[in-house]
């Protein structure tokens, strides 16, 4: 979900955690043996797509991790397993035999993705693991199951809950769910695999902690539930957002300002996302004071079941579509409003990309692309990139100053193919186009667009933050394209991927 | 003992005492101290710099200004002697990197010195420096080419020449002579290419010249931004049928004449008569061919007319503006590079100050990506030029944390916009608000859709808080100008 810069902002979403009293046992191991045959190992041969040169597609590799069966023949595991995959074998632990699996449903928000096999004999002889209904306490005992690196079989690891928190899935970049930490050992290989206790799968293991000891997380199944709620229609809506920024009323001489007694308490709004879920339904200055009958404290939280959770958490069980309740404090009285959350997707928050290739348009051998997050990895990487802070000011104020309005994404001059048409056109690389030939830049096509109509026998290119603009001969372009698609192997100057809006 | 032991005695004798008088280069010694770029209030600690100083006789004597910039003691120290002179800046010129000191001592004004202009390409001259026992150290150098170059601020160019060295140069403003004469001082060394800079005597010459005015001035500058006309589609775009001849305009900087004369893709062909081909060199009579800046920053000074033959959307014009100097204010965010101690006030625990070069590059640790990037977007971009005169970006650095400020306290290098509901535009500004008003209790940052509050009842006792708490000497500074 989109996270702000600013500490105070909390646009991060946290799964209920319900701990309630459950026995804790270790599992014994006949269970075990019972259970593995759910267990299956995922083989994916997978290919990155190349951000810098997208015209061509990035390296082929390998990979293995873990999946588990569920009822109705499904097979779940991570989506950081089988993203941008091209071929993908199960198989169980006692057979030999491989089969081709597909993916029915990946989100790159949760890291979650769900298999089927299209050859359903695979299922003969396997159990469909039970999800859990319960959380775990900490310090209760688990087991992880899976096939980690260090072998090829399936391997058992055994710790205790550590910690129920919340925080970044790595997959996406910038999504933060309820984790489970765990101490059992989660290495390479066990992605996917089931975290059980008492014989139910409490999480989906999935990450871990580099520089610390024992650190392993897993997506606790309240994540795996909504997950399957969702898709149930047969569609993924995924995460609905409110998009509010506040500031806490932790200080009295706002509380006065805004006209609260001494009792109330709250968070007062100071930015509504224009791409949110609460545009048009709260204002500036509005003071939140309950969420779905909840009070609000002054730090932003509420209290579940004498747990201090983050009041943004609470969505984080609504499914799209779905209203919440809100009582906000305006114009020095109490008003009780339905927010309908059905926010539409952003395009100027920058994830991770899966499953797709990159969009690009290339003319006189220069090469437009929007803005990803990809990108922004490689031009920091490149440190004779000049544009560098035009390029991270817009990716990150984009909404906060209003960059983005009257545009559905930043095109960005990724790279110069050289040629003599380009050859002063290094400055400008890195740069995010305004407007080509006086024409204002709102999307990759209209780049596409813009080069209809020439402007004194010239296409000009101007950028954000740049006085000087650059400058191509018409006349030339035609030329320019052949013998640059000649010379440096690029089979298509183009590909949009028809998307949304 | 036999009469020649004697004659040899007495001969080293009168020697050594000429040699101990030789006060044409001392070395100078300044301990110097700046203000901390983040806490605005602590100082760093003393540290000390070394130079040359090369002794004008009683005009005083030559160093670079980075040696003694924010100097709290000079010492100049003779050759062959370990006797410590104390002297003082007079003047200094931060973009020509010079500085005028004067000596309490007046054996060292009444050295006589010769001048000479700096010599041509090919030229042999001699740079005289210290050596590690303090015996004056004669290196030869040829002169190789002139160029004009920024000698602090890109902004602002000087002519320099270059010379290959036969030995090192070891620290700043070694005088460099021709014929015996003073030509120049050393402002730059390249260990690996034994190449040195030197700014010319005809530049010294001219800084002395603008600081005896009644009104001390600066160097002109032509006051614009530009690039050379070279690419074959921007010929094309303005209609400029020869090319090889002119420079393309993309813009005036802030506060400068030319900013009313000039616009964004004029294309200038002369200077004051001279043609410029399209790298924006010209044929200099006396130094042939060199940059055009020259004609502002050498030829002329600030006042005097730069005349211009241009052309402007495909039809040919003259304009002409009075040039005038560069200064460090004019930018939206000056570099402050001459590390002034900057103003600041604290109020509440808030640290509000102006934004500078200084404080982006020192708070990244020479990358400016560690400071907010809506900040570094201002400084690098075409951004940072103010909309009204004397417009700064001015920052909540960072808060102090207090019972006052709970619930702020996370906030950081945020833009204020307005203070006390009124609209601010520098710190100046502030300061009126805090005078008007006797206290800062709402802050309006940008993008912020709500102000940040504090109790006016209790301000006063907070401030008094804090500045114990933290140790703040004063929780307001205000240089005046």
């Amino acid at each position: 979900m989109g996270t702000l810069k600013r500490k105070h902002i909390g646009i991060v979403f946290f799964a209920l955690a319900l701990l309630l009293n459950s026995c804790t046992k270790p599992l014994p191991s006949h269970d075990v043996d019972l259970i593995r045959s759910g267990v299956v190992k995922i083989y994916s041969t997978f290919q990155e797509e190349n951000y810098l040169m997208p015209w061509q597609s990035g390296r082929i590799a390998r990979g293995t991790g873990t999946g588990f069966i569920i009822s109705g023949k499904r097979i779940l595991t991570n989506a950081h397993v089988v993203s941008n995959a091209k071929l993908i074998y199960v198989q169980k632990d006692d057979d030999p035999s491989r089969y081709v699996a597909r993916v029915a449903f990946i989100t790159h928000d949760n890291d979650i993705a769900m298999l089927t096999v299209e050859d359903e004999n695979f299922f003969d002889g396997t159990v469909s693991l039970e999800m859990a209904d319960t959380l775990p306490l900490l310090n209760d005992e688990v087991v992880v199951m899976g096939y980690p690196m260090g072998g090829d079989r399936i391997s058992i690891t055994r710790g205790i809950v550590s910690r129920i928190d919340y925080g970044i899935y790595a997959h996406s970049g910038l999504d933060s769910h309820l984790l489970l930490q765990v101490d059992a050992a989660i290495n390479p290989g066990n992605s996917g695999g089931p975290i059980l206790f008492g014989g139910r799968v409490i999480a989906l293991a999935f990450q871990g902690l580099m520089m610390g000891d024992n650190i392993g997380y897993g997506i606790p199944f309240p994540v795996i539930n909504r997950f399957l709620e969702d898709i149930a229609d047969g569609h993924y809506d995924g995460y609905p957002e409110l998009g509010v920024g506040f500031l806490s009323l932790e200080n009295k001489a706002l509380r006065e300002e805004l006209g609260l007694n001494n009792v109330q308490t709250g968070v007062a709004i100071d930015y509504v996302d224009p791409f949110g879920s609460a545009c048009g339904h709260i204002k500036l200055g509005d003071v939140l004071l309950e969420i779905d009958g909840h009070r609000i404290y002054n730090d932003g939280s509420v209290l579940l079941d004498n747990n201090k959770i983050l009041f943004a958490e609470l969505l984080e069980r609504k499914q799209w579509g779905d209203s919440i309740s809100i009582t906000v404090w305006r114009n020095s009285k109490a008003e009780e409003i339905k927010v309908p959350l059905t926010n539409p997707p952003d395009p100027f928050i920058y994830r991770n990309l899966y499953d797709q290739r990159p969009e690009y348009f290339i003319v006189g051998g220069l090469v437009f692309s929007p803005l990803t997050r990809e990108y922004l990895n490689i031009a920091y990487r490149d440190h004779e990139s000049q544009n560098l802070p035009q390029l991270t000011y817009y990716s990150e104020y984009a909404k906060l100053d209003g960059l983005y309005k009257d545009r559905d994404e930043f095109v960005v001059l990724i790279k110069r193919i050289p040629h003599s048409i380009n050859t002063y056109a290094g400055e400008f690389v890195s740069g995010i186009l305004m407007e080509v030939n006086g024409i204002k830049i709102t999307e990759l096509e209209d780049v596409k667009k813009a080069i209809l109509s020439p402007v004194d026998g010239v296409h000009s290119f101007a950028f954000a933050g740049l006085d000087d603009e650059l400058v191509l001969d018409a006349a030339l372009i035609e030329e320019a394209d052949e013998a640059i698609m000649a010379n440096y192997d690029i089979n298509s100057l183009e590909c949009f991927n028809g998307k949304k809006k | 003992m036999t009469r020649t032991t004697n004659i040899i005695l007495c001969l080293l004798l009168i020697c050594t005492v000429g040699l101990a008088g030789e006060l044409s280069i001392l070395t100078v010694v300044a301990t110097y101290q700046e203000n901390d770029p983040y806490l605005p209030w602590l100082t760093m600690k003393p540290d000390l710099r070394n130079g040359y100083a090369v002794n004008l006789g009683s005009a005083g004597l030559i160093t670079t200004e980075r040696t003694v910039r924010n100097a709290k003691l000079i010492e100049l120290v003779p050759p062959r002697s370990a006797k410590k002179i104390r002297a003082r800046v007079v003047a200094s010129d931060i973009f020509a990197n010079l500085a005028l000191l004067v000596a309490e001592d007046e054996e060292i004004s009444k050295a006589a010195v010769d001048t000479a202009d700096f010599p041509k390409i090919g030229s042999e001259v001699s740079i005289k420096q210290l050596d590690e026992n303090r015996q004056v150290q004669i290196a030869q150098g040829t002169v190789m080419h002139a160029s004009i170059n920024p000698l602090a601020d890109y902004r602002v160019t000087f002519l320099t020449f270059t010379l290959l060295t036969d030995i090192s140069i070891g620290a700043d403003c070694a005088p460099v002579l021709y014929q015996n004469r003073l030509a120049g001082v050393v402002v730059g060394y390249d260990r690996s290419t034994r190449t040195a800079t030197v700014v010319p005597m005809q530049t010294i010459a001219t800084f002395l010249e603008n600081i005896n005015k009644t009104q001390r001035s600066g160097f002109a500058i032509p006051g614009f931004l530009w690039k050379p006309l070279v690419e074959p589609a921007r010929l094309k775009q303005l209609g400029i049928a020869e090319d090889g001849k002119g420079i393309l305009v993309l813009s005036a900087l802030p506060e400068m004449p030319a900013a009313k004369m000039l616009k964004p893709n004029d294309v200038i062909l002369s200077v004051n008569g001279f043609p410029i081909d399209s790298l924006g060199f010209y044929d200099d009579p006396d130094l042939g061919r060199i940059l055009f800046s020259y004609i502002a920053s050498g030829r002329s000074r600030p006042g005097d007319f730069l005349n211009i033959n241009l052309i402007r959307e495909k039809k040919p014009m003259e304009v002409s503006y009075a040039l005038a100097e560069w200064l460090d204010e004019y930018p939206l965010i000056p570099e402050n590079l001459a590390v002034e101690s900057d103003d600041y006030i604290v109020e509440g625990g808030f640290l509000i100050r102006e934004l500078n070069g200084r404080y982006l590059k020192v708070r990244g640790q020479g990358r400016e990506s560690s400071s907010s990037s809506r900040l570094a977007y201002l400084y690098r971009s075409s951004a940072n030029s103010p909309e009204t005169s004397g417009q700064r970006v001015i920052i909540l650095a960072t808060v102090l944390p207090d019972e006052i400020n709970v619930g702020y306290q996370n906030i950081r290098e945020e833009v204020v916009t307005a203070v006390n509901g009124s609209k601010i535009n520098n710190l100046s500004d502030v300061f009126s608000i805090l005078d008007r008003d006797g206290n800062i209790h709402k802050i309006t940052l940008k993008s912020f859709g709500l102000d940040v509050v504090l109790d006016k009842k209790t301000i006063k006792e907070a401030n008094k808080r804090i500045a114990n708490a933290y140790r703040i000497p004063e929780l307001r500074r205000k240089k005046s100008h």
